[in-house]
């Protein structure tokens, strides 16, 4: 069964087109990164497909049904800097969140709830932080936080979003060695900006910006990225890792 | 001050001081953790139009201010959805217009209005057994949607985005939640006045969240503040022949600086210690 599907879909914010006549479509487990310049839909994308919004014009299914049929095969790991850091809640308080979609409602939380909590915070490193108030923690550990929260709910697809913002580089490794783990057992959708890292770890690159340039392996999305970005880019090694910038260049 | 307690008055003050104090302490730790004091400021003034509305037609204001003040919280709700009015604008509008609305009734109606003064600004010790049954069941009402809800409102109030694409119900929990807040606000009008009902409703919380990083110690630590707070200001302003409302909040401000002094120098001695 197609994981996602896109047919035709177009989003505006009032008279602002954000995405036209986007076609698009996941069959296989994976890494897919998605990426494109600010402003370039790809949050747009990402809400659509999680059911947060709805088309202006196509239509989005999810495991064949409209993405608010879906939610339980769904996991979600949003930008972390959305919330409040002074929130009174804990770690572990933090990954129950998870499984309110399987809660009856005026109910408890299950005992089953409780030890699949405890073993998905074994399981992203984070056991022995659980009863620490959420707020104290780096923004590596965070992530690792909100992909166990995430996963509480057992989902075949996995989104996130730009994951990678308020991360230090040392944690990144580990971070995609932890989406190199999941990926075996769910397709992963990850939306970033960051060009360079991504392009080492995902299996294949969506590149949005309004329209959709490209989807398909990351080579050839590499190569595209100077019509989308509208610029000239060359790829630099510095370091482990290739990076790839903007060139100078001057705006009309 | 045992003495006080043979004053009828004074006991439905002592026992609506507690009855508030579990508003403060649950209601009030979501205004400050969802940060909606502005929202509760603007379901506050407007519950004056219920007021205004209560005066108008004979009924006991307070009774006619709980539909008001949750029409008032649903239409901000709606608003806050619907609309494309920025939020505060709508809440400031929606703030004016409601006391716009009490001041209207209140001029139309025939005679004096004795106790509207108590309204605005609040006064404990005119709260009559009546009053305290209104108070108790507006409770009851809390304190049940909370202990039902409790993961689900936490949730939305921690991530909003997050909990919808889990399932929860985030359009329904909000309007409830505002909802919520109008019943309190109804609650505290009486002791604080619509003026001062913000203070008692973020004081006490925003105190009680220094000191802990978990909702229900938050809630419970605020519940405790509350009553403190109100029981002193109570006691100062009865001692001093002082209006009760003005003393409950200037003490909980003078506890609030003090509070965030001391915060602020235990969090200095922890750094130069490491």
């Amino acid at each position: 069964m197609e994981i996602i599907r896109l047919n035709n879909v177009c989003f505006r914010y009032g008279d602002i087109h954000v995405l036209q006549n986007i076609n698009f479509s996941l069959e296989k487990n994976g890494l897919v990164g998605v990426i494109g310049p600010n402003g370039g839909g790809k949050t747009t994308f990402l809400k659509l497909i999680l059911g947060l919004l709805e088309p202006s014009k196509g239509s989005v299914k999810v495991f064949g049904e409209p993405p608010k049929k879906t939610r339980k095969m769904v996991g979600y790991v949003p930008q972390y800097a959305k919330f409040d850091r002074e929130f009174p809640i804990s770690v572990f308080e933090v990954v129950m969140l998870g499984s309110l979609g399987s809660k009856k409602l005026f109910g408890n939380y299950s005992g089953e709830a409780k030890n699949t909590a405890l073993a998905l915070l074994k399981k992203v490193g984070m056991l022995e932080y659980k009863d620490r108030q959420i707020g104290a923690l780096s923004g590596g550990q965070i992530q690792r936080i909100l992909i166990a929260r995430a996963l509480m709910a057992n989902p075949k697809l996995l989104v996130l979003d730009e994951p990678m913002s308020s991360v230090d580089p040392e944690f990144q490794k580990s971070f995609y060695e932890l989406l190199a783990e999941l990926k075996k057992e769910m397709a992963i959708l990850l939306i970033t900006h960051d060009i360079s890292i991504v392009s080492q770890y995902v299996d294949s690159l969506v590149c949005l910006s309004k329209d959709l340039y490209h989807h398909g392996s990351v080579s050839e999305g590499l190569g595209k990225l100077e019509k989308m970005y509208g610029c000239p880019i060359e790829m630099i090694v510095h370091g482990e890792n290739p990076h790839i910038v903007l060139k100078r260049h001057k705006h009309d | 001050m045992i003495e006080l307690l043979q004053f009828e008055f004074m006991r439905n003050a002592l026992i609506a001081a507690c009855l508030i104090s579990i508003a403060c302490g649950i209601v009030g730790s979501y205004v400050v953790i969802r940060k909606l004091t502005f929202i509760a400021g603007g379901i506050a003034h407007a519950a004056f139009g219920g007021i205004g509305i209560g005066y108008f037609l004979g009924l006991n204001p307070l009774l006619s201010a709980v539909p008001f003040s949750i029409f008032v919280a649903m239409v901000i709700g709606a608003l806050k959805k619907k609309v494309k009015v920025s939020e505060d604008t709508a809440i400031g509008i929606i703030w004016a217009l409601g006391m716009a609305i009490g001041i209207l009734f209140i001029y139309i109606t025939p005679g004096y209005a004795p106790d509207l003064f108590s309204y605005l600004f609040g006064n404990i010790l005119t709260i009559s057994s009546f009053d305290l049954i209104v108070m108790a069941f507006l409770n009851i009402a809390i304190v049940l949607f909370v202990i039902l809800l409790f993961e689900e409102l936490k949730s939305i109030s921690f991530d909003e985005e997050f909990s919808e694409v889990v399932g929860v119900r985030t359009d329904i929990l909000g309007i409830s939640f505002l909802c919520m807040i109008a019943m309190s606000v109804v609650l505290l009008v009486k002791v604080v006045g619509i003026i001062l009902v913000i203070a008692l409703l973020t004081i006490p919380a925003s105190i009680a969240k220094m000191y802990t990083h978990n909702l229900k110690k938050m809630m419970m630590l605020s519940f405790f503040l509350s009553l403190a707070l109100i029981f002193a200001g109570l006691f100062a302003s009865y001692q001093l022949n002082l209006p009760s409302g003005a003393t409950i909040i200037l003490i909980s401000s003078t506890v609030f600086v003090l509070a965030y002094l001391h915060k602020i120098s235990a969090k200095k001695e922890a750094f130069l210690c490491h």
